[in-house]
């Protein structure tokens, strides 16, 4: 016990004075095998870490967050919103839904939920505002629509999230749909409904509308590629994602003619940069999660855990309520990566099937980029939005933030939203 | 200093390079299992070395950008001094890790050398050239904090 009080303080102690979260993870891990065994048990290291970053799965990462870089250079979101709203402008609460549904197809071919959020809220929000939308319409429908990045596949948290369990991420990955889509529906149902005196466009003719669709096939077709590869079972999600990535800079460049191979050098350095910070949080962590191991950490607090004799949904709501209180100042992957070692096993001791256990922490991570003060999609509607006041960005997102909290409590309920499907 | 910047300037180039090699030759092994039902006996291997490069290389680039995510609502609206103490502290815990990065990564490195292990796998790679990885970028880490900390205490205060 003395060891997780001694970890915790540090961690937060170090976390606080600024230290990158990767090298705050990676002191403490190094410090606390050094406190407990002396230097040799750090002989073991070098293997642990080509060992964890030798996981296959792992190679997705910077590859779906390629195809994210590749859609916002070559304007891939901006083709797809544009062509839901030719199909719904003329409904109420249209713009807000057309954003939804934007936010949904791209959520379905990138991993994270930044590149989507800035290449549509760009369009979106001034759109909204012009034609009477609400604040808490128009900033609530993109900051959450974006986060649902997190939840519909493909998604870097549930990759991260299988690589540190055994939960296989072709299952986590089909489990993410169904939950995606009851929030996306939720929010279009908040937005119908709060979106009463807003001009509204008359649809173009039909025959416009179909040419549309046609002219986007090639992008529409990306997420189907990677259900269908999945479903298959004949590619691995890597797989998907390497010929996902080749397929959306070919028709970038051939097809939509936005970018040319002399952008491509520059989109690599940008894609490899911003997966290296995510990454590097991944390697700091393994240090972490080896002196966790290495300590049996993860075993004594399950044990302690299970020896409160509460009930598990006591167990789990207080897992929740913790990472609601970290995504207030986190970012997922640190999240994920400090918690999951720990919070894992005892889930699994407390029988809670591995899938199910994932999603709900996903829809977890939603609300993380949403909550203030460290609150990712708040940030980049904030570099939108300029002349914005930070507060009434999250005071509007909050509206639309309970759609999140009422699919969360759904799957609560009724766990067969996942373990049916899978 | 300049040259340490151009090192990691081309180790930002060679790392983007990787990335690219990485979905080419997934892409061409998924191609040829499809295709020609004759999978690469290496394309697996080969890729996870490319991520590891990418990795641990990538933590030094990264640092030199200033691009970590650190937790910063409580350091924000410090005073300068005050700052400027919580940097070297940061960069000091990075330091520290860079060393132990290179001291056990090295052994390692050094120990594979020696006894020329290679890869259990068809390729048999000699396990030298990927474990140099790691004492590299923790090389590059520390002398990339040791940079940022001279800058911090001999730029004039802004």
């Amino acid at each position: 016990m003395t060891y997780i009080l001694f970890m915790t303080l540090a961690l937060l102690v170090i976390l606080l004075a600024g230290t990158p979260v990767a090298f705050s993870l990676g002191i403490v891990g190094i410090g606390a095998l050094v406190f407990a065994d002396g230097f040799d048990s750090l002989n073991q290291m070098p293997i642990v870490i080509y060992k964890s970053l030798g996981d296959f799965i792992l190679v997705a990462i910077p590859l779906f967050i390629l195809i994210g870089t590749i859609l916002e250079r070559g304007k891939i979101g901006e083709a797809l919103y544009n062509l839901a709203y030719k199909w719904l402008s003329n409904i109420r609460g249209g713009i807000a839904i057309t954003t939804i549904v934007a936010c949904v197809f791209i959520a379905a071919i990138v991993g994270a939920s930044m590149s989507a959020i800035l290449a549509i809220g760009a369009i979106a929000i001034p759109q909204m505002l012009k034609r009477g939308y609400s604040k808490s319409v128009t900033y609530g429908t993109v900051a959450v629509g974006a986060s649902l990045g997190i939840l519909i596949p493909p998604s870097v948290p549930m990759l991260i999230y299988s690589s540190l369990t055994d939960a296989s991420p072709s299952k986590l990955f089909f489990a993410g749909y169904l939950p995606g889509f009851i929030v996306a529906i939720f929010l279009m149902i908040y937005a119908y409904f709060r979106s009463k005196n807003v001009e509204r466009q008359p649809l173009p003719p039909l025959k416009e509308r179909l040419q549309a669709v046609v002219k986007e096939i090639p992008a529409l077709l990306i997420p189907f590629l990677i259900i269908g590869g999945i479903y298959s079972g004949w590619v691995t999600p890597t797989e998907v994602a390497a010929v996902c990535a080749l397929y959306s800079l070919l028709i970038a460049i051939y097809y939509y003619k936005i970018i040319g191979w002399k952008d491509v050098p520059r989109i690599f350095l940008e894609g490899t940069r911003t997966s290296t910070i995510i990454l590097s949080i991944f390697a700091g962590a393994l240090f972490f999660g080896h002196a966790l191991t290495y300590l049996r950490l993860p075993q004594i607090i399950s044990d302690f855990t299970l020896s409160l004799e509460m009930p598990a949904i006591m167990i789990l709501l207080i897992m929740i309520a913790i990472w609601t209180v970290m995504g207030f100042f986190m970012d997922v992957m640190s999240i994920l990566l400090i918690t999951v070692p720990i919070f894992y096993p005892v889930a699994m001791a407390l029988g809670y099937d591995p899938i199910w256990f994932g999603i709900v922490l996903m829809i977890v991570m939603e609300m993380a980029v949403l909550t203030p003060p460290v609150g990712m999609n708040l940030f980049a509607i904030q570099s939108i939005q300029r002349d914005e006041k930070f507060n009434t960005i999250v005071v509007s997102t909050m509206p639309a933030m309970m759609t999140l909290v009422l699919c969360l409590i759904l799957l609560l309920i009724f766990p067969q939203i996942v373990t049916a499907v899978v | 200093m300049k040259l340490l910047d151009r090192g990691l300037t081309v180790i930002e180039y060679i790392i983007g390079t990787f990335m690219f090699i990485l979905m080419i030759i997934i892409c061409y092994d998924v191609t040829a299992r499809g295709l020609f039902n004759s999978p690469t006996i290496w394309a697996n291997e080969i890729s996870l070395y490319l991520l590891q490069a990418i990795i641990l290389l990538g933590m030094a680039v990264n640092l030199r950008y200033k691009e970590h995510i650190q937790v910063t609502f409580l350091i924000a609206n410090l005073k300068p001094t005050a700052k400027k103490f919580l940097n070297t502290f940061y960069l000091l815990v990075i330091l520290a890790f860079s060393v132990v990065v290179i001291k056990y990564g090295y052994d390692y490195f050094a120990a594979a050398l020696e006894t020329g292990r290679r890869s259990s796998t068809l390729l048999e790679i000699p396990l030298y050239i990927p474990y140099s990885i790691m004492p590299l970028s923790g090389l590059l880490l520390g002398l990339e904090a040791v940079r940022q900390m001279i800058v911090l205490w001999t730029k004039k205060e802004a």
